[in-house]
């Protein structure tokens, strides 16, 4: 199945022939990726930016399964400027921007783990 | 002009306006004093003086003048009776005398002219000499004449502008021109003489001086006398230099002539000793005897190593040596190098990395056994001078043709380092840096071979270095391609991925990211079922399971962790830890595309790394490759 926002293909080779394991992985992914935003926006408004350059470090490798290129380059922008202690960047703008994109992203993981 | 003669004055200055022959102004002082304070404040081209003034009269008059203006353009004006005083003046030191009353407008224009023009050249001798550090000096002891250049006066580390020789002076017992009145004797029987001297200068330098005089017979045991005299300092010192450097050749010769013929006669019998020392240790002994035993063949194979060092550098300088050109593997030589320096780095604890570029083809044309004995000599070399931290060396493609590689070896180490002002001579024979605190085995020829096996081949050797911190040594060789060029030395390609399935092998994964650790056990556990995979969340995990004696044979090391990370936890294993489990290898896991660059994972003890997200062929081959068991053929 060709989606708009998610390209499995890494997962995929990841998973080979293991169909629980994809199961598993894609659960994963989708739990976290739900957990992530709410999490950064709280440690945006803490400022609490260890806390944020934990969680957009973690999110880079399980990018990596959900294979959207926008979402990862949003990802390592942010944690580009969190590793200089670049605290003054529109981090506010981004995770609106993440936030408008891991909703369809989302739905889409759904989609295949309903498949 | 100073004359007290006012209307004369006057009649002169009338008689250059008049004359086309030159055109000047004439400044007019009646005293000696006013003469010599105008030529203070101001240059003239030519000074004319009457000698009979109000406050000086007669050849005194122009011996002040020359006392406080020597190098100035003089023209003595004389009265009909005093000819003879106007030639002793020009012999004084004037350029000229003109006798008052006996020149009209243009013949006193002209001589003024002449006077200007010749004073110009002199002017012009004095410069060329004191750029040539030459002088030269007349002497008629007869005449009780002495005139010497203002570079003679250098020479002799006198201020010419200071001090003005006579005649008289010149013969006083404490003279520094005495040197000068020996040689002036010295020409009598042949007329000639030359001879060099050293003096001591004002400061307690030497100088050297060359004196060459010439003498002239003017009547029964008179002469003229005239010399020249040249600073001929630097000449001798670079002479003596050269001298010293021939002998010290010459001795370092001879030296390496003994010392190979000696090596040679001795290499026979250690052969022998070396030879009944392994039929000895392969007979039946007791645990002493195979103690004493051992000892004598360990320090037979230091110094069987010593006599062939000094051989091959005795060959390597009479270029006796004749290189090889066969196919090889560049990897299989370097994992054999890694196996044999392996005990050596094991006593001091040292991580010892190769990485080869994987463009590189693994099989070369060139001297592979020169190639082994230069990269021994250099780790070793880099063993002795590290006590801890890591040894690496890095293999790549400097330039590719049609037929050949240029392969660049640089060996990096975390040393002693070498201090910047021995970093010229590490390459030369039986040099050795030396520190106080550090005694230096061996016969400091290791990189003498190295650099001169490398030149002899045609390429390069240079080496970087920072005191405290450690050297980077490099080296550029050719190398011919082979028909299997094309097979790269990737090794990701080749050689495959291979862990002996019946033997089970333990990784642990340091990780805290629940994904990926399941996503790492997944893909370990498919490509070897035998693997047993331990899970530590975080560093402390880690070092607790470590703790409890768990035996592992290699870590996946995820660098940003909580609790403690990847970076403090290898340190803690490589500097905290004993035993095997100190040396165990670490592969980083990181997100951090540029790790490689700072080498941060290298300065904590880690061995390689893993880019996150990884590709499963390349986690495998890295494994494969620390656990060092390559792919039997």
């Amino acid at each position: 199945m060709t989606y708009q926002y998610i390209q499995l293909a890494y997962l995929d080779t990841i998973a080979g022939d293991d169909p629980q394991l994809r199961q598993t992985l894609l659960e994963m992914v989708q739990a976290e990726l739900s957990a992530a935003v709410p999490e950064m926006n709280q440690a945006l408004e803490d400022q609490q930016w260890e806390e944020l350059h934990s969680i957009v470090h973690k999110l880079k490798s399980t990018l990596a399964f959900i294979g959207n290129q926008e979402l990862t380059t949003l990802n390592q922008d942010m944690l580009s400027c969190l590793e200089e202690r670049n605290y003054e960047a529109d981090f506010g703008t981004w995770l609106s921007k993440y936030d408008h994109l891991s909703g369809p992203i989302r739905k889409e993981l759904q989609q295949e783990l309903a498949n | 002009m100073i004359e007290d003669d006012v209307s004369y004055a006057r009649l002169i200055e009338i008689l250059l306006n008049e004359s086309s022959l030159l055109s000047c102004e004439v400044v007019k002082r009646h005293t000696l004093n006013a003469g010599l304070e105008a030529m203070e404040a101001e240059e003239f081209s030519a000074v004319l003086l009457d000698l009979t003034l109000p406050d000086s009269t007669g050849f005194e008059t122009l011996e002040t003048m020359l006392h406080r203006f020597s190098d100035h353009n003089i023209i003595v004006l004389t009265g009909r009776v005093d000819k003879e005083l106007g030639i002793k003046a020009v012999k004084a030191g004037a350029q000229d005398f003109m006798v008052k009353g006996e020149f009209d407008g243009d013949q006193l224009a002209k001589a003024l002219r002449y006077s200007i023009e010749r004073k110009n050249v002199l002017s012009r001798l004095e410069d060329a000499q004191r750029r040539a550090q030459i002088g030269h000096w007349e002497c008629d002891p007869a005449g009780r004449y002495f005139y010497a250049s203002k570079e003679t006066y250098r020479l002799f580390d006198l201020d010419p502008a200071e001090v003005h020789f006579t005649c008289e002076d010149l013969q006083a017992p404490d003279s520094p021109f005495a040197p000068l009145m020996e040689i002036e004797q010295e020409t009598k029987p042949n007329g000639a003489a030359k001879k060099d001297i050293t003096i001591q200068t004002n400061s307690g330098q030497k100088r050297c001086l060359s004196l060459q005089c010439q003498a002239e017979k003017i009547g029964e045991d008179q002469y003229v006398y005239s010399g020249i005299i040249q600073d001929i300092t630097e000449r001798m010192q670079s002479e003596e230099l050269k001298k010293a450097h021939d002998l010290a050749q010459q001795t370092a010769k001879i030296r390496e002539q003994v010392l190979a013929s000696v090596s040679h006669e001795m290499r026979t019998p250690m052969n022998a000793i070396v030879g009944m020392t392994n039929l000895l240790l392969s007979s039946s002994l007791s645990e002493e005897q195979l103690n004493f035993v051992n000892s004598i063949k360990q320090s037979s194979d230091v110094l069987l190593g010593i006599i062939n060092d000094i051989l091959q550098i005795s060959a390597l300088q009479n270029e006796l040596i004749v290189f090889k050109n066969k196919q090889f593997s560049l990897l299989e030589l370097t994992e054999q190098l890694k196996a044999v320096m392996r005990p050596k780095l094991g006593e001091k604890e040292l991580i010892f990395q190769i990485n080869l570029d994987p463009d590189i083809p693994d099989q070369i044309h060139g001297d592979q056994i020169r190639l082994s004995q230069i990269l021994f000599n250099l780790i070793g070399n880099a063993i002795k001078f590290t006590d801890q931290g890591f040894i690496e060396l890095n293999v790549r493609k400097a330039l590719e043709t049609d037929d050949h590689f240029l392969l660049q070896f640089d060996l990096k180490d975390t040393g002693i380092g070498i201090p910047d002002d021995k970093i010229e001579s590490i390459f030369e024979t039986f040099t050795r840096i030396s520190s106080k605190d550090r005694i230096t085995e061996g016969t400091g020829l290791g990189l003498s071979i190295a650099k001169k096996l490398i030149e002899q081949q045609g390429g390069r050797i240079w080496a970087k270095s920072e005191e405290g911190k450690g050297s980077v040594f490099s080296f550029e060789l050719k190398f011919f391609k082979t028909d299997q060029a094309a097979q790269p030395l990737n090794p990701q390609e080749t050689p495959q991925p291979y862990i002996d399935p019946d033997m089970p092998f333990t990784i642990m994964v340091v990780e805290d990211h629940q994904i990926n650790q399941m996503v790492i056990q997944k893909t370990l556990e498919k490509q070897w079922p035998n693997v047993n995979i331990i899970m530590a969340n975080h560093g402390d995990e880690a070092i607790e399971i470590l703790n409890k004696n768990q035996e592992v044979d290699i870590i996946l090391m995820d660098l940003l962790m909580p609790v403690r990370d990847g970076f403090e936890t290898a340190a803690y294993i490589r500097n905290e830890m004993d035993g095997e489990v100190a040396l165990v290898p670490i592969l980083a896991m990181t997100a951090h595309a540029h790790i490689s660059e700072d080498g941060k994972y290298h300065q904590y003890g880690m061995n390689d790394y893993i880019l996150k997200p990884f590709k499963p062929n390349e986690l495998f081959t890295k494994i494969t490759y620390h656990l060092a068991k390559p792919q039997p053929k």
